[in-house]
């Protein structure tokens, strides 16, 4: 089935300079539905307000870390399906794990490049 | 540091000895204790010697000097000159000799209350901490702003490209200088915007070269306490001590190459 480039992903970092360069990635590979939030309590906040079909997000942030939005969205009933992807500069295997055991769709560290964030979202897709 | 004392009594007699024979007697001896007194530095009033009140005459018959009176002033001597080398802060020190203190010069008194007392700049205006944080806090800010600029150019760019293929599908005549002269100019401003890592660097040099400068001053507190093996946790602190999220244990920060897992290593655990 094709993939759907005009899903609503939600890209989450505290960091602008990241925001950016994810949405014009995102822009690039042919999605353009692309919402932002700074932190997990406001991208929770968004995913319970409006139809959201793919997470991108950071781990440190705060008040809410990606971590702590990874588990709120799998222990939901309404949200658990969301493909949710880590893009993060923790590099520890205990980190991976630990994203892993949460309900992680892939995980990405930081510094990436396009064809990484790609290769990622199609193993979570499918090829587009 | 205490000022070398004046000749002792007993090195010149002050009034000639008390004994016609010339002999040392015990008052010239408690003579030589209070020119001792006399000599001291200053700092803060000594203690009142019991043995004051004997200047004129010992406790013995007759106002004799006796052993005693020479003992007890001498252990009011050593008393006192404990006090000074402890710097210790008499009960009758008011609260603005107490403040006082705090900001003074080095005393001499206390080495290591010394050495700490550098670590703190006597300008709050001018703390190194302080002023090392904000350096680092313009440089995330100019490293910020470098970013969009590029980003900005980035845009520039990908709007070019996209003119040059609407022309070329539309088959208008292509203006091809018009456009190479557009693509120079973006590359030209991409360039400057990478300046910013000139004036960061240096920014960071400052930064460098005061944690060093910190370092030696710690150093040399280790060393006046005598600490040779620490005991405290090393490593950076990517979160403060106040954060209450959960699973602050799993919040490391960046690594630096080699020391983190790799892109290929976190797929073979998704596969």
């Amino acid at each position: 089935m094709a993939v759907d480039k005009k899903m609503q992903i939600l890209v989450v970092d505290d960091y602008q300079t990241m925001l950016r360069i994810l949405t014009n990635l995102l822009k690039q590979l042919g999605f353009t539905n692309v919402d932002q939030a700074q932190d997990g309590g406001e991208a929770l906040s968004k995913l319970n307000n409006s139809k959201i079909d793919f997470v991108i997000s950071d781990w440190n942030m705060e008040p809410m870390t990606g971590i702590e939005l990874l588990r709120e969205v799998r222990s939901s009933d309404k949200l658990k399906h969301i493909p949710f992807i880590m893009i993060t500069a923790e590099s520890k295997t205990e980190n991976v794990i630990a994203a892993k055991e949460a309900g992680v769709s892939n995980y990405i560290v930081k510094p990436f490049n396009a064809e990484t964030l790609k290769g990622k979202m199609e193993s979570v897709l499918g090829a587009f | 540091m205490v000022k070398p004392p004046r000749p002792f009594t007993s090195e010149r007699p002050v009034a000639g000895f008390t004994d016609s024979s010339e002999t040392v007697t015990n008052k010239d001896i408690l003579n030589a204790f209070h020119d001792l007194l006399a000599n001291l530095p200053k700092v803060k009033p000594p203690r009142r010697f019991t043995s004051e009140r004997t200047r004129a005459g010992g406790t013995g018959a007759g106002g004799a000097v006796t052993n005693n009176d020479l003992l007890q002033t001498f252990n009011d001597l050593s008393a006192t000159l404990r006090e000074m080398m402890d710097g210790a802060s008499g009960k009758d020190e008011t609260s603005a000799d107490a403040e006082a203190e705090s900001v003074e010069a080095p005393t001499g008194r206390d080495p290591v209350r010394d050495k700490v007392a550098k670590l703190k700049s006597a300008d709050p205006d001018a703390d190194k901490m302080l002023l090392a944080r904000q350096e680092l806090e313009t440089v995330v800010k100019s490293t910020g702003t470098a970013a969009n600029e590029i980003m900005n150019l980035s845009d520039e760019l990908l709007a070019a490209a996209e003119k040059i293929r609407q022309g070329q599908s539309s088959g208008e005549a292509a203006n091809i200088d018009d456009h190479l002269s557009l693509l120079e100019e973006i590359s030209t401003n991409l360039l400057m915007a990478c300046e910013f890592q000139d004036l960061t660097g240096q920014r960071i040099n400052v930064v460098t070269n005061t944690l060093l400068g910190l370092e030696d001053l710690i150093d040399d507190l280790f060393q006046a306490m005598d600490i040779s093996k620490g005991t405290g946790k090393g490593g950076l602190d990517a979160t403060t001590a106040d954060d209450q999220r959960p699973d602050t244990d799993l919040l490391h920060g960046p690594q630096d190459e080699g020391k983190g897992i790799s892109q290929d290593e976190i797929d073979a655990l998704f596969d």
